[in-house]
């Protein structure tokens, strides 16, 4: 398992290389002046052509992306354009907020969509299956902008319940929480409900009950384990989306995270923070990944065998 | 079963339609509906009608200030951003502030005096100002300022009067700041943009160091940042003026509108910078908040790419000068939100022409001068645009103008930097809309947008007039108020006959408060004092 773990590690280093190519390449080649952008309109030609020439913008595209991953190994990831500040700590200072409401909203898409799940699965066309399913659609129908502010304004408003922004207490995680997991938690819930019921119709499934197995028995020892493989997937995929693609929910609800830096940075053509922030979201997503492999092992150990080959 | 699953949908129906209703409620169920008392202003007077802090709690020392955007830098000298600018005026200290009726009330300086050619100011400071760090403000300080602003790349722009200027010290309490030529707003302009800071400190932890833990003479000092949340400001004890009788501030971060808004409503800020016009009913229906707005001292105008082969013809820019509905375009524009102007320089501007006279929308006057040019059937065109609402609501409502004058104009969006790279392009846009605003509030701005020597930077349309370059020229050295005065009127009219651009709209530079925050006064270029404020 070690030495795959290893492998994985070193795969991952073409791929974040291939990554940083193509949004280096992307934003080189946008419209766009970043010295207009970081020098403000009144600044004079010759100053923008200064400014460029001390961000080596006059060199050739490889010479700075050259240049760039060179000092990326070294541990510079170079200065924002816009703030002039150190993009490491720029994109270090958002990251423990990024991995709360992710960590947050994962833990509201699992504890919502997964027991509904099993209980719609169990309990096939129900109540509970009936609304249980439409209730996850009508949630991922809903824009998360448009759902963020309601809760803002029922929750906050209204109910004067919970904080509208903010980072200060586990309570202004609450909202975020919910509208990001809203979006994916109608995919988890059917992903959980059909492979549940693929698993309780099989032949040894039929043998527990013969043999007096009790329902919650058959449902979480036996039927579960065997339904979470794809789950796992599906919850670490949305995660790493998370990581990244949270803008909406952090612009909604003034959450400083990484999504809101990426876009912002993209915007004002801020290419060392664009770059900085795609690499944190590429590495996370790989290990995110490799997570899951190793979950995958822990929760179906026949996996083991081929892993090591 | 299907009765049952039936049943099942028929509630979830009922409730998603209960919530789709609640979310559209305009109005907080707390909110009568009449005897408002907040009001707008186009005078540029607070129409807020706060009226003193609750008798039934003590008052307040604190406030949270809503911003719509994460400041760019707390250094003075590297931003030029709004955002900034509403941090930096808490914690920096200018020579003097200038009033709303020319006057100046003065700050970091005792007295000045400009030379008779308007070439050098000679500024004595106050003694004993200190700086948050204990250190005393003297000459050195000022002199270092000045001119790192002049010579820092993102204020450059800004301090164009001082390229290329040298300030230097008499004595330890007197500077002398030598232009390379007159310029009669200097001093509105150290007003605004000349923050002080102290030279030791800085020199001590180089400019990063001092763009994380800024020092300045002002009422209020730093005491911590969050990157893109909050910035946290306390009194500072031993400052030289009035303490202020709110001791603590934050700075909050809300990017986006409805949330700052909504966080208003909730009593989570205290005061919203750039509140969007679209809350303004609902604000000012709110019992607890008040609603604030002055005309900005900017605008909202046409420009046209003078060396393209249809608008290089000055009588189809006339022809469009002449078949523009202001009236609608700022109701299209803005909402009703503002007013049409009939110069490039408003009349709010410091040395503004007043009443200058507009052209008279004429749209059959307007198609008989496009035939004149030779276009009777019109021609076709690209207006591009940004996704900012400031440019593009003004283009979507320009579009349907073109083409009631036979100019078929198809709108394509761009993203922002791409928007503003394409205005100096070599090729370019040929009509576009554009926003500009003073930022020293002088009128002085135009030179920028309107001097030949501006070609290629701020000059997007490469007009090279050389009569209008002698009027700006004028309005820029002049130390006397009339003959810059005349000089703007003269170069108003040279725009005006030559149709270089056509000016539309300014529009409200709204804000909003609590209600019982006394002292809040809107301003044209949003720039606030916490330290007039009360509870």
């Amino acid at each position: 398992m070690f030495k795959f773990g290893i492998k994985r590690l070193l795969i991952m280093i073409p791929v974040v290389i291939g990554i940083s190519f193509i949004i280096f390449s992307i934003m080189s080649l946008t419209p766009g002046d970043p010295a207009e952008m970081a020098l403000g309109p009144s600044a004079s030609p010759e100053d923008k052509f200064d400014w460029r020439e001390r961000q080596g913008l006059n060199d050739p595209f490889f010479t700075r992306y050259l240049k760039y991953m060179s000092n990326t190994v070294r541990g510079d990831f170079g200065r924002s354009y816009r703030t002039e500040r150190a993009v490491f700590g720029e994109v270090c200072e958002r990251i423990p907020t990024t991995l709360t409401l992710a960590f947050c909203a994962t833990f509201v898409m699992v504890s919502i969509g997964i027991p509904i799940g099993i209980l719609s699965a169990v309990k096939q066309y129900s109540a509970i299956d009936v609304i249980g399913t439409f209730g996850a659609l009508l949630l991922t129908s809903m824009p998360a902008f448009w759902l963020g502010l309601m809760l803002i304004l029922l929750f906050s408003l209204r109910l004067d319940l919970l904080p509208a922004t903010g980072t200060d207490g586990w309570q202004n995680y609450i909202l975020p929480s919910i509208t990001l997991a809203s979006a994916v938690m109608a995919s988890l819930l059917r992903m959980t409900r059909s492979n549940m019921l693929e698993v309780i119709r099989q032949d040894y499934i039929r043998t527990a009950k013969a043999k007096g197995a009790t329902p919650k028995s058959i449902v979480f020892k036996h039927a579960l384990r065997n339904a979470l493989l794809p789950l796992v997937t599906i919850v670490g995929i949305n995660f790493g989306g998370m990581l990244g693609g949270a803008l909406i929910t952090e612009t909604v609800f003034a959450i400083p995270g990484i999504g809101s830096l990426l876009v912002n940075s993209v915007r004002q053509k801020d290419t060392p923070v664009v770059m900085g922030c795609v690499l944190f979201i590429a590495i996370m997503i790989g290990m995110i990944n490799l997570l899951i492999d190793m979950l995958y092992v822990y929760i179906d150990p026949r996996l083991k065998t081929q892993l090591i080959r | 079963m299907k009765r049952y699953a039936k049943k099942c949908l028929a509630a979830i129906f009922i409730l998603a339609l209960t919530l789709s209703l609640f979310g559209c409620s305009t109005s907080p169920a707390d909110n009568p509906s009449g005897g408002s008392t907040s009001g707008s202003s186009s005078g540029g007077s607070s129409s807020g009608g706060s009226s003193g802090g609750s008798s039934q709690t003590p008052a307040r020392t604190d406030l949270t200030y809503g911003l719509t955007g994460d400041p760019q830098s707390l250094d003075p000298a590297k931003s030029t951003d709004q955002m900034s600018r509403a941090v930096w005026t808490q914690m920096y200290e200018t020579i003097a502030r200038r009033k709303s009726d020319g006057t100046y009330e003065k700050r970091v300086a005792e007295s000045w005096e400009m030379s008779p050619d308007g070439s050098e100011v000679t500024i004595k400071l106050k003694k004993g100002i200190k700086f948050h760090d204990g250190s005393e403000l003297t000459a050195e300080d000022v002199a270092f300022t000045y001119n790192r602003l002049a010579e820092e790349p993102k204020t450059k722009g800004m301090m164009v009067s001082m390229t290329g200027s040298s300030t230097t010290v008499v004595d330890p309490y007197t500077v002398k700041v030598t232009l390379t030529a007159p310029y009669g707003p200097i001093v509105d302009v150290l007003c605004i943009e000349g923050r002080i800071i102290p030279k030791a400190y800085f020199e001590s932890v180089g400019a990063e160091g001092f763009a994380a833990a800024p020092v300045g003479c002002g009422p209020f000092r730093f005491v911590e940042r969050k990157t893109g949340e909050k910035i946290v400001l306390t009194q500072f004890e031993d400052y030289y003026g009035t303490k202020p009788a709110i001791k603590d501030v934050t700075f909050k971060i809300i990017t986006d509108t409805a949330t700052a808004v909504a966080s208003l409503e909730k009593g989570e800020l205290d005061f919203l910078s750039h509140a969007p016009l679209s809350a303004k009913r609902s604000i000012q229906d709110n019992k607890k908040l008040s609603w604030y707005e002055t005309p900005i001292k900017g605008l909202i105008y046409v420009c046209f790419r003078l060396d393209s082969p249809i608008f290089q013809d000055v009588k189809v820019r006339k022809a469009i000068q002449m078949g523009i509905d202001k009236t609608a375009m700022v109701i299209g524009g803005v909402e009703g939100n503002g007013t049409p102007v009939s110069t490039m320089i408003p009349e709010s501007c410091i040395c503004a022409p007043q009443g200058f006279p507009d052209v008279t929308y004429d749209l059959e006057g307007a198609k008989k001068l496009l035939k004149e040019a030779g276009y009777p059937a019109g021609f076709s065109v690209t207006l591009y645009t940004q996704e900012n609402a400031t440019y593009s609501k003004p283009t979507q409502v320009l579009q349907g103008q073109l083409q009631a004058m036979g100019i078929n104009a198809e709108i394509e969006v761009m993203e922002r930097s791409a928007f503003f790279a394409g205005q100096t392009a070599a090729n370019q846009y040929e009509i576009w809309v554009s926003h500009w605003t003073a930022p020293t509030g002088d009128s002085d701005f135009i030179y920028q947008l309107a001097h030949s020597s501006m070609i290629g930077a701020t000059n997007t349309i490469k007009v090279n007039d050389p009569a209008l370059d002698a009027a700006l020229d004028k309005g820029r050295t002049s130390s006397n108020a009339a003959d810059r005065v005349a000089a703007y009127t003269k170069a108003c009219q040279i725009i005006q006959d030559n149709a270089y651009w056509v000016p539309v709209y300014t529009f409200a530079a709204p804000c909003a408060a609590n209600k019982a925050l006394n002292g809040v006064i809107p301003d044209d270029i949003y720039v606030f004092y916490v330290s007039d404020w009360s509870w």
